[in-house]
């Protein structure tokens, strides 16, 4: 079985000294997220993610399936995650291996979980057709943080995407294409970003958004799931180092902030993208060789 | 039973340690009781003292890692054994510095209200066996024990409500008596913040599982008398502010079932000390 590479022994003491006089090795502060980048496809629902060196891709897609039986009136909502080679030559294609049943329960608990999607709305025909809304989430390169970033990743691509338009008349169900009707957003009740706090010297330092390389040497760590009003949706700290009450409040109060400046740079990259592409459609419908109306 | 502090209460806790007997599992006929094939031969001598088994020979003791713990909270069973420290059946367990904590998770399919059987690969299951040993790992002293492995087996024989608690409690229990070295207990409890419509509310203590359906609550594990916290686990939206309140009760109901547990063990020893057992 192929693993990562530990960090040397000179590597770990420079890392863990520095660690004690609150100095983290790429400079940055130790509550403070690497820089955060976000960036559209051309296509609705792609949306590609990059914390320093870890790049997650995101694609949301659609199709119109028969709901489940016990759940007539609720569409579908699936999110995979699968950790292959391309990410680190650690991970295994095909091999479900703890790290990643923990990542994608993580993920599923954060935003599937918590109802970020409003499936209800997903429902055509009640017991009959309903949107299968499905999030596949591609790790392209692993340097820490890949629970930040997916999740990142997923709640921008859901907010990014746009469903072709339905329309029902008795039993007939027209699906318009998207030249047609202008596509419809999801609905989208709230927006679950998660901060992965990690904790070092029995406590005394906790940094947030580690790297592989202090991932690697952490003792403890604790995923808290917020969204901006101030809703916990998912804590998980699986064991490892024991922590004081409140340095865990403390915690959720710093994510607090976290999340609320995540929050915003999503938001910010979506309405810039979203301006692009208006001034790109007109542009194209301004084209001199255009059909006239 | 009543918290001192908090006023809140634990459904009817029960926990205990099978007896030191020998185990008779071979020459007995076979008992009426279903049992999952899974089950291992622990389990089927203490299933056989739940019905009133005369002890045979009550100064023969089995080796202690055979010896199962038992505890219930409120109607979720939970039966546990610790086998241990052992050469580690996979090669993958094998650390040469620390000994390495497995755990195994079995529900077994009449435990909850429909009979259904959850297999090894659910995710669920995996979640719980990952947060049990890596809780697990950081409090039992594994330096002490280079390439050899601690495995936990966990049975949940009747499920309603806090079954990772359960599951924790169980397995501290089993592991003192198996005399693995840990640095204190770990014990657990869940709770439940409660509101009413005018905002106000207290949490609520050891959540049932119809509580688990409708209220959002935290699971969670103490390392000894500290109020540090090991395990935390929440599942379902809730305020932050409301964070707090649970912890504090959370971090209480752990130290009370900290009291608990020891009294148990306490009583436990005194009795295997007057068999002659020790």
């Amino acid at each position: 079985m192929p693993r990562e590479i530990d960090p040397t022994i000179n590597e770990k003491s420079f890392i863990l000294d520095a660690l004690n006089q609150k100095l983290r090795i790429d400079g940055r502060d130790l509550d403070s997220f690497r820089e955060l980048e976000l960036n559209f496809g051309d296509d609705y629902g792609l949306a590609d993610v990059q914390l320093g060196k870890t790049r997650v891709l995101a694609r949301v897609s659609a199709e119109v399936v028969k709901p489940f039986t016990d759940r007539p009136f609720d569409g579908i909502f699936t999110i995979t995650t699968e950790l292959g080679p391309m990410a680190s030559p650690a991970f295994e294609p095909g091999r479900q291996t703890e790290q990643e049943v923990l990542l994608s329960r993580l993920i599923e608990k954060a935003i599937r979980r918590s109802n970020a999607l409003d499936t209800e709305s997903l429902c055509i025909v009640a017991g009959q057709k309903c949107w299968q809304i499905r999030a596949d989430v591609h790790f392209l390169s692993h340097d820490g943080a890949l629970v930040d970033a997916s999740c990142i990743a997923v709640v921008a691509a859901l907010q990014h995407f746009r469903r072709p338009d339905v329309s029902v008349e008795g039993e007939k169900v027209t699906i318009h294409t998207m030249t047609e009707r202008i596509p419809v957003p999801l609905s989208i009740l709230h927006v679950p970003i998660c901060v992965t706090f990690s904790f070092y010297l029995d406590g005394e330092v906790c940094l947030v958004d580690a790297t592989l390389q202090e991932e690697q040497l952490r003792q403890g760590d604790m995923t808290i799931t917020l969204n901006k009003f101030g809703e916990l949706c998912q804590i998980a700290k699986a064991g490892g180092l024991a922590i004081n009450g409140l340095n865990l409040l403390r915690c959720a109060k710093i994510a607090l902030v976290k999340v609320g400046e995540i929050a915003a740079t999503v938001q910010r990259r979506l309405e810039e993208d979203a301006a692009a592409r208006v001034r790109r459609d007109n542009l194209l419908e301004s084209k001199a060789d255009n059909e006239r109306a | 039973m009543e918290c001192v502090t908090c006023g809140a209460t634990f459904r009817g806790l029960r926990l205990c340690h099978s007896n030191p007997t020998h185990d008779t599992s071979h020459n007995r006929p076979s008992s009426h009781l279903h049992k999952p094939s899974s089950l291992p031969s622990t389990s089927h001598s203490f299933l056989k003292k739940l019905e009133n088994v005369p002890l045979r020979n009550p100064l023969t003791r089995r080796p202690p890692h055979r010896r199962p713990s038992y505890v219930e909270h409120g109607n979720t069973k939970v039966i546990c054994s610790v086998n241990g420290p052992i050469e580690p059946r996979a090669a993958s367990a094998r650390n040469s510095e620390r000994a390495t904590v497995t755990v195994d998770v079995c529900f077994a399919a009449f435990s909850g209200t429909d009979r259904k059987k959850r297999g090894k690969s659910d995710k669920r299951v995996l979640e719980m066996q990952s947060a049990l040993s890596r809780t697990f790992a950081t409090t039992l002293l594994t330096t002490l024990h280079p390439r050899s492995e601690v495995h936990i087996s966990l049975h949940i024989l009747s499920q309603d409500g806090s079954i990772l608690a359960t599951c924790v409690n169980a397995a501290t229990l089993a592991l003192v008596d198996a005399g693995v070295p840990m640095s204190d207990y770990v014990t657990a409890c869940t709770v439940a913040s409660y509101t009413n419509p005018d905002e106000s509310g207290e949490p609520l203590l050891d959540m049932s599982s119809a509580e688990e359906m409708d209220l959002p609550g935290i699971t969670l594990a103490t390392v000894g008398r500290s109020d540090k916290i090991s395990l935390l686990q929440l599942e379902t939206k809730v305020r932050l502010e409301r964070l707090e309140g649970m912890l504090a009760v959370g971090i209480d109901g752990c130290g009370k079932i900290r009291q608990l547990l020891d009294g148990v063990i306490r009583e436990h020893g005194n009795k295997m000390a007057r068999m002659g057992a020790l």
